[in-house]
């Protein structure tokens, strides 16, 4: 066994692995080490990310199964021989879907979980609590039960359960995939506060923006390769799926390129208004809420809600967690029964992609499962072409319970959007995606909205609004309000800005506008100066 | 700390005790007490947010499914209705009165038997059911609360199951719509209870004996409980030794079952929980700090 040296709290040497029954190699060959600090892991969808992670606390082998070569070092210990429960002590874990993996109804419950089972003396439990509470800013959720919190309070809790043994490691995988950016940003800056505390704290994710200006090193995982970790200005061209503000550098050859918004608002050249976008055309009215209350047993999430939309629009709903976005969508679709009011929608087939994919797909391969919409529907539509649009001919065969998250995802996308439906309602489409995944579903959206679909989506992906929007719709608990085009709503200080947006208050808010603008500009400022 | 509402282990053992009158007894009259004792107590007990409609529905069906199954199979009894063809496989002889009967009679012990554990589902977090078994068997306890985990994840799945079906064009209605969704909600539940259980293993459930956080000590009202159920057994078990008939058949003739007043009294002792003043869903178990 080989000891560990200075400052590393985990050694991966070599290793591959492959899944039960997999016909690929899900690791190829892995090396790095963890140490005090910030670690993030970049990737596509289907990379390897979330396999590497469950290496540290030996969920891969030990719950998985497969086949492994290689080794790894976890606090100098063998983890491919010390079962997961044991290196829990040492290594804390955070699962991407924070209500999957909550076992106890109370709060301080659920965070003395892993003390109870590590024989902590109760004596000593409540104090370890607390400052777990403390340490992932959740104190002031003292005595709630889990089923009242929100999404981001939910993973905050998920993160003080791992940080109640101080374990020496924290993983997490996508902790912020599923929250709104006020959530994220808490979530986030839990992270910090504990990797500048001295944790090593490993953080895969799709989209490293956010992460960028907190990370100490930065890994990209692709296919089952891992390339560094190293410095992230070292690693960013590596970057499968950069972030708004890297591609904005990159193309306008900022050097350094800035991580965050105040950075590139110094750099970020002046734009006037020439080339706006124009208001896209409206068409006929496709769907109409009017005074619509709608909630649960634990409150009214919309109250007197009047909202319409039209053939050939993108509609995109955006809020906070628990806010009733999904509440709002369901209602247009006619999923959710309205308290009072009234909802109308056109004659014609309605898709819905829930937030959970695996409730749609249980045939036997993608193309199956478009097929089957498709002959339902009476379509004539071939099955190949949503699965090509979708950049899912390599997977078409493909059982989609074998799918990563982000692929299954879109294997549910091409499932509901098959067959020409006149109103498409998505919720949180992007979860899990990466950025070739996201550009495709944008082209796909905006084609079917050319050719007469209304869609509204419900998402907290900023970047996705701003690509394919033609307006913002905001929703809040009580209060649903239009915030016009992705240009006013997503700029400036507004919650949902894109980082493209903070630089340009009023727009624009995406790089390709950016570098429009620019290149409009750029005959009449020859011609001035 | 003081816990509140039933100790994890006085709800496993009043569905341990309910089951063993239910095999003690194959009165399709004890059975119905039973089932209708735990049908009071879940309603009284049940966990926030729990549905009851959706496992009532489930188990409805299959009940049914086993009344209208047993007339098929089986065709004994004196009392002939129909005959079915004798070339149909299986199925082909005598319908009976008996027959019909001795169906209801099966399902009435089937839902008997189901409600008698759900309460380890819909009035138990799943991991509290973790305390209520011994340390040695930390194995069987996750097995068994990812399992029992299903019970309130197959009616959410189910419902977005059949949403899903329905967009998607799926237009069977009624019951038939139930074999559509069986293999998806199955396949999405056990997934749930995957991922519940690689939680729970992250977090070092398994490693050894345990403590815990609250007070997990019994009250009176369990104390009460556990005898009251413990009763109910040894009620029945008596009951059998001194040669009381609780069985009942309908076969070769239907006729109505026996009732022993003993046996009653012994099946109402499981209605201790919903009689004596413990903790209801309102005062959750998990408020405040220890």
């Amino acid at each position: 066994m080989t000891a560990l040296v200075g400052a590393e709290l985990a050694r991966i040497e070599g290793v591959g692995y492959r899944y039960p029954a997999a016909t690929e190699a899900a690791l190829a060959d892995i090396s790095f080490e963890v140490g005090p600090g910030l670690t993030a892991i970049a990737g596509p969808s289907g990379g390897g990310k979330s396999t590497v992670l469950r290496l540290l606390n030996g969920l891969v082998p030990h719950f998985h199964g497969g086949t492994i070569s290689g080794q790894v070092l976890i606090g100098g210990r063998d983890a491919l021989r010390t079962p997961t429960a044991t290196l829990a002590r040492l290594v804390g874990f955070v699962f991407q879907d924070p209500e999957a993996q909550m076992v106890r109804a109370g709060v301080e419950d659920e965070v003395a979980f892993a003390l109870e089972n590590l024989a902590i003396p109760r004596a000593l439990m409540q104090a370890r609590v607390e400052e777990a509470m403390a340490a992932a800013g959740i104190a002031g959720l003292a005595g709630r039960r889990i089923d009242t919190l929100s999404g981001g309070e939910r993973q905050r809790v998920a993160i003080a359960s791992a940080l109640a043994l101080r374990p020496r490691i924290l993983a997490l995988d996508e902790p912020t995939s599923q929250l709104d950016p006020a959530g994220a940003r808490l979530v986030l800056e839990a992270c910090r506060r504990l990797a500048a505390a001295g944790t090593a704290v490993v953080i895969s994710e799709h989209r490293v923006g956010a992460l960028l200006n907190m990370t100490d090193r930065l890994a990209v995982m692709q296919s089952g390769r891992l390339h560094g970790p190293g410095t992230v200005a070292a690693m960013l061209p590596k970057l499968i799926d950069p972030p708004q503000l890297v591609c904005l550098g990159e193309a306008l050859r900022w050097d350094p390129i800035p991580l965050t918004a105040a950075d590139a608002r110094r750099l970020a050249p002046h734009l006037d208004r020439a080339g706006a976008n124009a208001s896209p055309a409206t068409g006929d009215l496709a769907w109409e809420l009017r005074g619509a209350t709608a909630g649960y047993e634990t409150g009214t999430l919309l109250d007197g809600v009047g909202l319409a939309g039209t053939t050939g629009q993108v509609t995109v709903l955006m809020g906070p967690n628990g806010g009733g976005k999904t509440t709002l969508l369901r209602s247009i679709g006619g999923l959710h029964r309205l308290r009072s009011g009234t909802a109308w929608r056109r004659p014609g087939r309605v898709a819905y992609l829930p937030q959970d994919p695996g409730v749609l797909l249980h045939r036997r391969s993608v193309r199956a499962e478009v097929a089957y919409t498709i002959s339902r529907a009476r379509s004539a539509q071939p099955a190949g072409l949503i699965i090509d649009r979708l950049g899912l001919r390599g997977l078409a065969d493909r059982y989609p319970g074998d799918l990563s998250s982000g692929q299954r995802q879109r294997a549910a996308l091409a499932a509901i959007l098959a067959g020409d439906p006149k109103l498409v309602l998505l919720d949180e489409p992007t979860r899990g995606m990466d950025g070739d995944a996201r550009r495709a579903l944008t082209e796909l959206l905006r084609a079917m909205a050319a050719d007469g679909a209304s869609v509204v989506l419900a998402t907290h992906d900023s970047e996705l609004a701003a690509e394919v929007a033609d307006r913002v719709v905001i929703v809040a608990p009580g209060a649903v309000r239009d915030a016009g085009s992705p240009d006013a709503a997503l700029s400036g200080d507004q919650a949902f800005a894109t980082d493209v947006g903070r630089l340009y208050p009023g727009g624009p808010v995406t790089v390709d506008a950016v570098l429009r603008r620019i290149a409009a500009a750029a005959p009449s400022m020859a011609a001035r100066s | 700390m003081t816990r509140r509402g039933l100790h994890p282990r006085t709800v496993a053992a009043w569905s341990a005790a309910a089951i063993a009158v239910i095999i003690l007894a194959n009165n399709p009259v004890y059975r119905a007490l039973v089932a209708l004792v735990a049908l009071n107590l879940l309603v009284a007990q049940r966990r926030p947010g729990t549905s009851l409609r959706t496992i009532i529905g489930f188990l409805s069906v299959f009940a049914l499914f086993t009344m209208a199954y047993n007339p098929l199979i089986s065709h004994g009894g004196a009392h002939q209705l129909a005959r079915l063809p004798e070339f149909l496989p299986g199925i082909g002889g005598a319908v009976t009165l008996e027959s019909i009967v001795f169906g209801a009679a099966a399902a009435v012990g089937f839902l008997a038997a189901a409600l008698a554990v759900t309460p380890l589902a819909l009035v138990l977090d799943p991991t509290e059911l973790l305390e209520a078994m011994p340390v040695a068997m930390h194995g069987t306890a996750t097995a068994l609360s990812a399992a029992l985990n299903l019970v309130p994840t197959i009616g959410r799945s189910f419902r977005r199951v059949r949403e899903a079906e329905s967009l998607r064009g799926g237009g069977r209605r009624g019951p038939l719509s139930l074999l559509d969704v069986v293999v998806p909600v199955a396949l999405t539940t056990i997934e749930s209870s995957i991922t519940l259980a690689e939680a729970m293993e992250a977090r070092g459930y398994g490693s050894g004996p345990r403590t815990h956080f609250r007070d997990a000590s019994f009250e009176l009202a369990d104390c009460a409980v556990i005898a009251a159920a413990l009763g109910a057994v040894l009620v029945l078990l008596a009951a059998r030794l001194a040669g009381t008939p609780l069985d009942w058949y309908p076969f070769p003739t239907v006729a109505l079952p026996t009732v022993s007043p003993v046996a009653v009294a012994g099946c109402l002792l499981l209605a201790a929980p919903v009689l004596l003043p413990v903790a209801g869903p309102a005062r959750a178990r998990a408020a405040g700090p220890a």
